[in-house]
């Protein structure tokens, strides 16, 4: 059988915390998408591409793993 | 002491949709309400005369015309009153307004999930004039066949945008 769907998790919000009080609108602008990404994305509602991560990662000043973690086995869509 | 307040206040405040998701709320609206009043016209007159003496052409034609009409005004007044609101708020409505990735990852999702539908849809028309149907009924199938496509791919983006992928 082929191994159950993961779900990517994030710390996003914490971390713009950590980064200066980052807002939601600051983030996005600095990777090129809508505020109302960065919601989906925080919220779990939206899984963003690979280098759609990286992106958010650097903006954050971040390592990925410390931005986005991999459920194995988690909730699927 | 400049304690650092817990939450960040520009970011609690109501999410605003996206160009992408109010302009498919306003075609769903506009399709729904133009194909209900079509219906409205259409159905009694087939009730009570040969389906061959109906006339059909000129509701449709109405019907088609205001749905894209509905949704031309609706998008064009709703994205000034979104942009006059956020204006007013003091924030960037490119941030807010602009469409991304995201939306196109839905744009696309919704017309996968309603071409399976248009395609049956369109084969049934293939087999009405195929079968001499009357013009009526090509017509009237046709229709159905688009409005239910887009109601459809409509109903998934928006679902798509709720509960998200």
């Amino acid at each position: 059988m082929p191994p159950k769907p993961t779900k990517v998790t994030n710390n996003i919000r914490a971390l713009r915390f950590a980064a200066a009080e980052m807002t939601q609108a600051e983030l996005a602008h600095a990777i090129g998408v809508t505020r109302q990404t960065i919601i989906a994305i925080e919220q779990g509602r939206y899984s963003p591409s690979l280098e759609m991560a990286f992106e958010i990662a650097a903006a954050l000043g971040r390592p990925l793993n410390d931005v986005f973690q991999y459920e194995q086995g988690g909730p699927a869509d | 002491m400049n304690a650092k307040p817990l939450r960040l206040p520009l970011d609690d405040e109501p999410q605003i949709m996206t160009a992408e998701q109010r302009s498919v709320w306003i075609y769903l609206a506009a399709t729904v309400l133009a194909t209900v009043a079509y219906a409205a016209i259409i159905v009694p007159r087939a009730l009570d005369n040969p389906v061959a003496e109906v006339s059909w052409v000129r509701p449709m034609l109405l019907a088609i015309g205001g749905t894209i009409l509905l949704t031309i005004v609706g998008t064009i007044v709703w994205s000034i009153a979104a942009g006059v609101r956020l204006g007013l708020r003091g924030r960037d409505p490119e941030i807010e307004l602009e469409s991304d990735v995201r939306d196109k990852e839905i744009n696309k999702r919704g017309t996968t999930a309603s071409s399976t539908l248009v395609g049956v849809g369109l084969l049934g028309v293939l087999i009405l004039t195929m079968a001499g149907a009357d013009h009526f009924w090509i017509g009237q199938a046709l229709y159905v066949t688009g409005a239910a496509g887009g109601i459809t791919e409509a109903i998934t983006k928006l679902r798509l945008y709720q509960r998200g992928f």
